[in-house]
């Protein structure tokens, strides 16, 4: 079993951050899980300790649909500079879009290791930590 | 002394001939001489060159000759000699010897012989001629001198002996006295003695003449003839009427052999007695001697078709009877080759056998059977015409045949109905309708058909009738020319309103498609906007559950508290939202702008105090608008709401609402000064539902949605103009009833 040091949950719905914090420190997957309700903080966050591997997250649970930059918006952004970072970061997008539309969207991004859909559940974060 | 002898014996009233010892005359008196038709006086048989015996004058026409006469002299009896002489006097001779020299004394015995008799022979009807056994001439009576004088007088001139003349050779008269000669047995011959001058009117023709000769002999008891007699009498007039008959009947004859149509004579029991020629060759039979003739009566083809009825009717009403019969030959293979069907006119008429005196029946046939054809496809062909004009009537499309000058032949119903009246035949097309005629776009077309020989097609408004008609004008091989008319005034129309249709049709379809893309719209909103607290939900639920710890599950609850908060809220947007989409017949009413724009201040009162924005109004252009009340004042409060929540702070608020006409539609638009949007990455989201892209804690991402919801209901439309930092324009189109 690896454990994730560091968790970033993407997402503007204040209920939806605490939900996922609490099933993830429950499911003991990672210890650190930090919240963000604007996607541009953590791309803003990602550049700035790009090459301190241990400031990195090691996995992103991102949401599509969100105010002035979604998750489209992140994603696009992101494959600009992923390679460069100090280290490899899991991207999961996680969302409550059942839009098949979204979901083969999503798989042109090579970087992004899964589509999963809300809500949050054991069996979702068990998924997280094998990967 | 000879002389003085005669002189003395002779000279008296007595006739009297004197002749030798061998018969030879030596002197007549006056008297003698008469009778005989010789020289009167002396005859010197030494220096005479012709004797005269009495076999040439007596012997010869009474048949009693010389030796004969002297033997009864000598045997004692009277030997007399009767002749009957030219002077129609009968004379007896007597011989009595005188010394070395005969007297042959004369006696006129016509008074004594039997009156009885030669009166009846004289009498008779027939011709009647005295023979002696050699066929010299006797005697005759009046009326076969007569025919002998109509023929040659020769011929009963005394001493004329039958066998001499050639001419009876050739007619076979002589053959008829052979004959006798032969057997004593009476023979009978008829016989064209020769031709006959006859004057008829004036015209001498010659004409044969028959006669019918009868002749038997007289013979004594020893059964040796002594006379011949000819009987004769004139037939001519019965043998010309005889071959007059023959000849009819021989033209008769050829004129049926050959006639042109068939004959077939039937006997009494419907035999086939007689086929000419013509009956022949159709038949293609030929009868074979000793074959049993076919019968109508019991023939099985003549009874299939009913012959033997027809022939039965003929026989007993006695009438001609003419009927046109189908006969299928091809059905009898005995009697004929003609192996098809064929159509014959007979006539079967009675007649009555001249010889049997039985009733026949007589059968002309005449091969009509090209002429029926000829006929059925001469009916054909009329009807086809007719049922061409019936065809003609009956299309929806008015139809003209006419001569090259307009001069109709035909017009169909319809194209009457079109010209307005009934047009006859013969009429002539200019005549009938003048607006066809001179400088005409038909006339210059029917003309261009004339010579070019190709079809004129095109269409031409007529302003009087308010109509469009098509025109086909065809030249015809045959010179006429044809026309055909299509009223198209329906047409056009329609050409028109399917225009009409298709425009609405095109609107329905914008209208579909911005109606799907509501739909669309809203799919995602459920995705999005619904999904999304109700898992929540799902995940507060399962974790409140799973947990033990008592202030755990308190805290779960107060979580689920806040999103079924969160939940009525967008619900709540949600129905707005249907509820202004399914109102799409919301009641307009005549809105002043300044009016609508006062009520939105009033409502908004202290919150344009607070932000001090400054509204600036221009409605001159288009001060009033047709609109639900409701949906403006929605429109207008949202607008400056968006105005003072992104205002700058930079500088003083400002919003300017201005309204105009454009395109028959009335214009809104509503500037501000704030902060602005990047149309370029947030265009898209402007009006959605629940997108927000300012980090203002207010921003709901509702207003705009609900105005753009609002303005497209009612058919119209709205847009943006932005630059960051510089402000936002919005623009407004009202559609207009």
């Amino acid at each position: 079993m690896q454990l994730h040091n560091m968790i970033f949950i993407v997402d503007d719905d204040p209920i939806h951050q605490q939900i996922a914090n609490i099933m993830i420190k429950r499911q003991g997957i990672g210890e650190n899980v930090r919240a963000f309700s604007d996607a541009q903080d953590v791309l803003d966050y990602l550049r700035q300790y790009s090459f301190q591997a241990e400031q990195l997250p090691d996995l992103i649970l991102l949401d599509l649909n969100m105010p002035v930059m979604d998750g489209w918006d992140f994603l696009n952004d992101y494959a600009g500079f992923y390679k460069d970072l100090a280290k490899q970061i899991g991207i999961f997008v996680l969302t409550s879009s059942i839009d098949d539309k979204d979901r083969k969207k999503v798989d042109n991004y090579s970087f992004v290791k899964g589509y999963l859909t809300k809500p949050l559940s054991s069996e979702i974060i068990t998924k997280l930590q094998a990967s | 002394m000879m002389n003085a002898i005669m002189s003395n014996a002779l000279t008296g009233v007595i006739p009297a001939l004197l002749l030798d010892l061998h018969g030879n005359l030596l002197y007549a008196n006056q008297q003698a001489s008469g009778w005989l038709q010789i020289p009167e006086g002396e005859f010197h048989p030494a220096g005479n060159i012709t004797t005269v015996h009495f076999n040439d004058v007596i012997g010869k026409n009474a048949g009693v000759y010389w030796p004969m006469l002297c033997h009864l002299l000598n045997m004692g009896r009277p030997a007399c000699v009767e002749m009957y002489c030219h002077t129609r006097q009968w004379v007896q001779w007597k011989l009595s010897p005188a010394g070395d020299h005969f007297l042959l004394s004369g006696t006129d015995i016509t008074g004594r012989r039997p009156a009885e008799p030669a009166s009846v022979l004289h009498a008779m009807p027939f011709g009647l001629q005295h023979f002696s056994p050699d066929g010299t001439h006797r005697g005759a009576n009046e009326l076969q001198q007569q025919i002998w004088e109509g023929i040659d007088p020769v011929l009963c001139m005394p001493g004329y002996n039958l066998f001499e003349e050639p001419v009876f050779q050739e007619t076979g008269l002589c053959e008829l006295f052979t004959a006798v000669q032969c057997n004593c047995r009476p023979a009978t011959g008829e016989i064209l003695l020769g031709y006959r001058e006859q004057a008829i009117n004036g015209v001498i023709r010659i004409l044969p003449a028959y006669y019918e000769a009868t002749v038997f002999a007289v013979t004594d008891q020893q059964g040796s003839i002594v006379e011949l007699v000819m009987i004769m009498s004139d037939i001519t007039e019965k043998q010309l009427s005889l071959m007059q008959l023959q000849k009819s009947a021989r033209l008769l004859d050829l004129i049926i052999e050959h006639l042109p149509i068939g004959y077939i004579q039937f006997d009494h029991f419907g035999f086939i007695r007689r086929i000419n020629q013509t009956q022949r060759e159709f038949f293609q039979y030929e009868y074979e001697e000793g074959e049993t003739p076919f019968n109508i009566m019991n023939d099985p083809f003549s009874r299939l078709y009913g012959l033997d009825e027809l022939f039965i009717h003929v026989m007993v009403h006695n009438k001609m009877l003419r009927v046109e019969k189908q006969l299928d030959f091809s059905k009898d293979s005995r009697w004929t080759a003609q192996n098809k069907e064929v159509w014959l006119d007979l006539t079967l008429f009675p007649l009555r056998d001249p010889v049997d005196q039985e009733q026949i029946v007589v059968a002309l046939v005449n091969d009509i059977t090209d002429k029926k054809l000829e006929r059925q496809m001469r009916n054909l062909l009329q009807r086809n015409t007719e049922q061409l004009h019936l065809f003609f009537d009956a299309v929806d499309m008015g139809y003209a045949t006419m001569e090259k000058d307009g001069t109709l032949s035909f017009v169909n119903t319809k194209a009457e109905e079109m010209a307005g009246r009934q047009v006859l035949p013969g009429e002539n097309l200019f005549n009938v309708l003048p607006e066809l005629g001179h400088l005409s776009p038909f006339r210059t077309r029917f003309s261009a058909a004339l010579t070019d020989t190709v079809s004129q097609s095109f269409s031409s408004y007529f302003p009087r009738r308010y109509k469009w008609y098509e025109f086909l004008i065809t030249h015809m091989s045959d010179g006429t020319v044809s026309v055909f008319i299509r009223d198209i005034s329906d047409s056009r129309n329609m050409q028109k309103d399917l225009f009409r249709a298709n425009k609405q049709l095109n609107k329905l379809n914008r209208s579909l498609v911005n109606q799907n893309q509501q739909l669309e719209d809203f799919a995602h909103i459920t995705s999005h906007n619904l999904r999304a607290p109700i898992a929540n939900l799902k995940a507060l639920m399962q974790m409140h559950n799973d947990s033990v710890l008592q202030h755990e599950k308190e805290q779960y609850l107060s979580l689920l508290q806040e999103v079924i908060f969160k939940i009525d809220e967008t619900l709540n947007d949600l129905v707005d939202v249907v509820q202004i989409r399914k109102d799409v017949d919301m009641e307009r009413e005549e809105l002043i702008f300044a009016e609508r724009l006062q009520h939105v201040k009033d409502v908004l009162f202290a919150d344009i105090e607070k932000s001090g924005i400054q509204l600036t109004t221009n409605f001159e252009h288009a001060p009033s608008l047709e609109f639900p009340r409701l949906y403006l004042d929605s429109i207008l409060q949202n607008l400056i709401t968006n105005a003072i929540r992104y205002r700058t702070l930079e500088h003083k608020p400002r919003l300017h609402l201005r309204s105009w006409r454009e395109n028959g539609r009335t214009m809104l638009t509503v500037e501000d000064n704030g902060l602005g949007i990047d149309m370029e990455r947030f265009g898209h989201k402007l009006f959605g539902f629940r997108k927000t892209f300012h980090k203002n804690k207010d921003a709901k991402g509702i207003g705009l949605f609900i105005t753009k919801t609002q303005v497209e209901a009612m058919g119209g439309s709205i847009r943006a103009e932005s630059t960051p930092g510089r402000g936002t324009k919005f623009i407004i189109t009202f559609k207009t009833e």
